[in-house]
């Protein structure tokens, strides 16, 4: 047995302070190999895709791709769970609160949302897709996607350090911030967090109990979205800020945290390739060689990027 | 303790609290002390980050229902 707090102290250990950004970034590749063990690399942007195409066709729209439930698509799945985990995360550590920006902000955060969208179809892949995961695995398009990013954010940055000059009234204004997380009567965060953690492993149990292939493969997407989510909250792992520090103001702690984690995602990935573990045993050699390699190879992935990399820098976040 | 000058951050996510503080800072003279309020948690992170990397002198951080308030004095 524990003696008693020892749990305690580790839980307020974990959940009482952020982790450094390197910390979480060579968690987030160990589990970026782990997908790849289990399915595909981590991607983004191809869920948003998914949800998309399930929302619009339940409004009557027709002729947009294939479409696969939300709840059968891996990357969608990811996705909503990585939300589910962060917002648990910030609960336990009484990070939550609901912040109203300014509306000046939320304009520009829904263009920059609009921009990433866009530039995640034309190029094919988002920072995670496209980068994390597209770099590692050698693509080119990748290198292009990544070109694009970072004139993308170059761009953005100028804007808005003319928009405090010019126009400083849009990020001025009202806002306000509901239900903060310190104080006194936060009892209820951990509550809620404790409860949505046994939904989470609720739904985890009733796919892998299936017993199928795939519900087992979607089952781990479920529960590993929980923990990719937990992560990102605790270390703020950022890959916009990799992208943006250098030009803003010449912290170099995001882009090395980044460029640690792009390294060991390289060396989990070419072993993976190599000696064809998990789905990359699934085909012959040349073919895992093409995996996560993008057809996109240069001026779509290079304008893709570069629209994504606005819309990433002016929605911030 | 003094405050020469307040910024407002309140509401503002992530690059916007230091684009602003970086450009208050500039309009400051040396010794002033600036009070940044905001409510972005990466706030708690990135302001003493910033401050050691420009070197300004990071002074004091209070937090108070959700919002933070940060004490900086220019170099």
């Amino acid at each position: 047995m524990f003696k008693k707090g020892v749990l305690r102290e580790l839980f307020d250990g974990l959940f009482g302070k952020s982790w450094p950004m390197w910390v979480g970034g060579i968690l987030l590749a160990l589990l970026n190999i782990l997908l790849f063990v289990i399915k595909y690399p981590w991607g983004g942007s191809g869920g948003y895709i998914s949800i998309g195409q399930n929302l619009f066709q339940s409004l009557g729209a027709t002729n947009i791709g294939t479409k696969i439930p939300i709840n059968l698509h891996t990357v969608a799945l990811l996705n909503i769970f990585i939300v589910l985990g962060a917002f648990i995360s910030s609960l336990f550590s009484k990070e939550f609160s609901i912040k109203v920006a300014p509306i000046g902000e939320l304009v520009k955060g829904l263009i920059g949302g609009a921009l990433m969208g866009i530039g995640a179809t034309v190029g094919i892949g988002c920072t995670i897709g496209g980068f994390f995961s597209g770099v590692p695995a050698l693509s080119g398009g990748a290198l292009f996607l990544s070109l694009g990013f970072m004139l993308g954010t170059i761009v953005a940055l100028k804007y808005l350090l003319w928009e405090m000059e010019a126009l400083p009234k849009i990020s001025m204004g009202k806002s306000c911030t509901l239900l903060p997380g310190t104080g006194k009567k936060t009892s209820w965060q951990r509550w809620l967090g404790w409860i949505l953690i046994a939904v989470i492993l609720f739904i985890f149990s009733n796919y892998t109990g299936k017993g199928t292939a795939l519900s087992k493969i979607l089952g781990w997407h479920v529960f590993l979205g929980l923990i990719f989510g937990i992560i990102l909250q605790r270390s703020r792992y950022c890959i916009v800020r990799a992208f943006r520090e250098p030009f803003m103001t010449g912290e170099s702690s995001a882009p090395v945290a980044i460029i640690i984690s792009i390294l060991v995602v390289l060396i989990g990935f070419t072993v993976l390739k190599y000696f064809g573990v998990g789905n990359a045993g699934e085909t012959a050699v040349r073919a895992i060689e093409m995996k996560s390699v993008y057809a996109n190879f240069w001026l779509r992935a290079l304008l893709g990027g570069f629209i994504f990399g606005l819309g990433m820098t002016l929605a911030g976040g | 303790m003094q405050v020469d000058q307040t910024l407002d951050c309140k509401g503002l996510s992530c690059p916007m609290p230091i684009i602003k503080l970086a450009k208050t800072i500039k309009k400051m003279n040396s010794g002033e002390v600036l009070e940044m309020i905001g409510t972005d948690p990466g706030s708690k992170t990135d302001v003493p980050a910033w401050c050691e990397k420009t070197g300004n002198i990071f002074m004091e951080q209070t937090e108070d229902g959700g919002a933070f308030k940060f004490y900086i004095k220019k170099k």
